[in-house]
């Protein structure tokens, strides 16, 4: 049985939402008073005058999300905390420590014909040669870890952050919700996939394909 | 048992006065139950007598399997059913069993249909990034399968439009190819129904058969649809889709997570068209297309919540809707990078 707080917060959504639904057409003007010429409120104005208090209606993302761990960004101080999956357990050859136990300068081939014993089918073709290398975003220190243009170093759990230097356009619409891809469903926990889930670093570009499904006229 | 005879926005059915104004009134009572005048009488007596001597035949003959028996019985009762507004719990969930039963008898496997209601709080928003559609069309294939649409018609409720770059005009823009995408110097913008706050789509059926839900979606009763196509034509979108023969789902591919309003199975002669998935997301899931998407191009959420991801992509990004002056405040918002 619900409560009688409950029930009272309850039709309030109800009513809000009710009330909200009139405002959102152009020709209907119940609600809100003070406000002159109502039907020409912005449309910005008249959802935000329609936020209630529980907008995830009792539903959650949870069932849908999978056993894979997360990660909480916090950086983004415009938007509430959400969420990423863990990285490192999805890299093949992690922790890259084990083969890597000297500096990277000190396992350059002396020879021309001494070529790579790993890692041979990664190209880099992201930007040019003058702007990136593989220094620039792995840590010599400890290939473990990636690192910041500044020298900072950042868990490749966050590798987000390495995108974001550059692409800090991208990045802002990532954190906001307008780019890239969201996991589970609409309501809370927001959880969304990184920049690696869909642009290889090493090699970003996407190919052409063929469409997912043929008309009849094409079958 | 409660009973109520207004839909959940207050509004009365129209034939719902007199002595049995105390509950809903049946399918039967809608249609049979009010005066008219002899010529109209005779026409109508006649008409029902055919299409149910047919319907009695086989539910009251004592030579028909047990089976068949209560095949006649389940059709001879949805035929008489009513709006789907008008029906209190208890009979929205009689409708959606008989569903499932009817089904279960046909092709012997079994369906789970829901009658959900509306979430509250909540208002569903989409929105479609114009620069990450490649043309894939993965939200169309998906759209089909979650959905049970006909595959002999090839009926998709989400077009695809290849642009050629300079303008957006949807006259020159073609929604029926099949050749590897991106092609040079063109760009994509995927339509679908936009669930206006204001459809037209609503306003025009004669009989009611569709309806704005609180959530936002506007739905459509397949069981009240009597297919004149009027919402077909009043749409600016092109959203509706008309069933001008039975749909056709093989057995193997069908979703059997159905909804009463949703992607239930149809038949000949009705209109359906896109839900936004709402048997999906009355339970907190995305739409097919939206979890379809490779690119991250479709963006959804609740509208009435201020951290939602559309939310922020309407009060951060540039923002336009289809045939804006129109007036029917779709719900469906497209925004570049």
């Amino acid at each position: 049985m619900r409560s009688g707080f409950h029930r009272v917060v309850a039709v309030r959504s109800l009513i809000r939402a009710v009330l909200w639904l009139g405002l959102l057409s152009p020709t209907g003007c119940a609600g809100e008073a003070g406000h002159a010429g109502e039907e020409d409120a912005s449309l910005l104005a008249r959802l935000r005058s329609g936020d209630v208090e529980h907008p995830n209606a009792d539903l959650s993302s949870e069932p849908f999300l999978g056993p894979t761990r997360r990660v909480a960004v916090q950086e983004y101080s415009s938007r509430p905390t959400f969420y990423v999956f863990e990285r490192a357990p999805s890299i093949e050859q992690y922790p890259c420590s084990e083969c890597h136990t000297v500096m990277l300068a000190a396992m350059r081939p002396r020879r021309r014909a001494e070529q790579l014993h790993a890692h041979w089918d990664l190209t880099l073709v992201h930007a040019s040669d003058r702007v990136m290398r593989c220094t620039t975003c792995h840590w010599q220190g400890n290939l473990d870890w990636l690192t910041t243009l500044t020298g900072d170093t950042v868990s490749f759990d966050h590798s987000y952050q390495l995108c974001a230097q550059c692409h800090s356009e991208q990045g802002a619409d990532w954190a906001g919700g307008a780019h890239g891809k969201r996991e589970g469903g609409w309501a809370l926990p927001r959880v969304i996939q990184t920049c690696v889930a869909c642009h290889d670093p090493h090699r970003p570009t996407w190919d052409t394909r063929w469409p997912a499904h043929a008309g009849r006229t094409q079958q | 048992m409660e009973t109520r005879i207004d839909d959940r926005a207050g509004n009365l059915p129209e034939c719902s006065g007199g002595p049995r104004g105390e509950r809903p009134l049946t399918g039967v009572e809608q249609v049979f139950d009010r005066s008219v005048d002899r010529r109209s009488a005779v026409g109508a007596i006649a008409s029902g007598l055919l299409a149910g001597v047919g319907l009695l035949q086989t539910a009251c003959s004592p030579f028909a399997a047990a089976d068949s028996r209560e095949r006649a019985r389940l059709n001879w009762k949805r035929y008489f059913q009513g709006n789907f507004r008008l029906m209190t719990d208890a009979e929205k969930e009689e409708t959606v069993r008989r569903l499932e039963r009817l089904h279960e008898l046909n092709t012997g496997r079994r369906i789970n249909v829901q009658a959900t209601d509306a979430r509250e709080g909540v208002l569903y928003g989409y929105a479609f990034n114009i620069s990450k559609c490649r043309g894939y069309m993965d939200c169309v294939r998906g759209c089909i399968r979650e959905n049970n649409q006909d595959r002999q018609s090839d009926m998709r409720y989400i077009r695809i439009h290849e642009h050629e770059k300079g303008q957006i005009n949807f006259e020159f823009a073609e929604d029926d190819f099949f050749h590897e995408v991106p092609v040079p110097g063109h760009f994509y913008i995927g339509t679908q129904c936009f669930q206006c706050e204001n459809p037209p789509c609503v306003d025009v059926c004669p009989v009611q058969a569709t309806w704005k839900e609180p959530d936002g979606i506007v739905v459509v009763d397949y069981d009240w649809c009597i297919g004149c196509r009027y919402c077909e034509a009043a749409c600016p979108y092109d959203a509706r889709r008309f069933n001008w023969a039975d749909p056709v789902v093989p057995e193997d591919e069908l979703n059997r997570n159905q909804h009463y309003l949703g992607n239930r199975l149809r038949s000949k002669g009705v209109v359906e068209k896109c839900t936004f998935c709402v048997q999906r997301v009355r339970e907190g899931r995305n739409p097919a297309c939206v979890e379809a998407c490779p690119t991250g191009a479709r963006v959804f959420g609740n509208l009435l919540d201020p951290d939602s991801d559309i939310r922020w992509v309407l009060e951060n990004k540039k923002v336009f809707r289809l045939k804006e002056d129109l007036g029917t405040e779709p719900k469906f918002w497209y925004y570049m990078d």
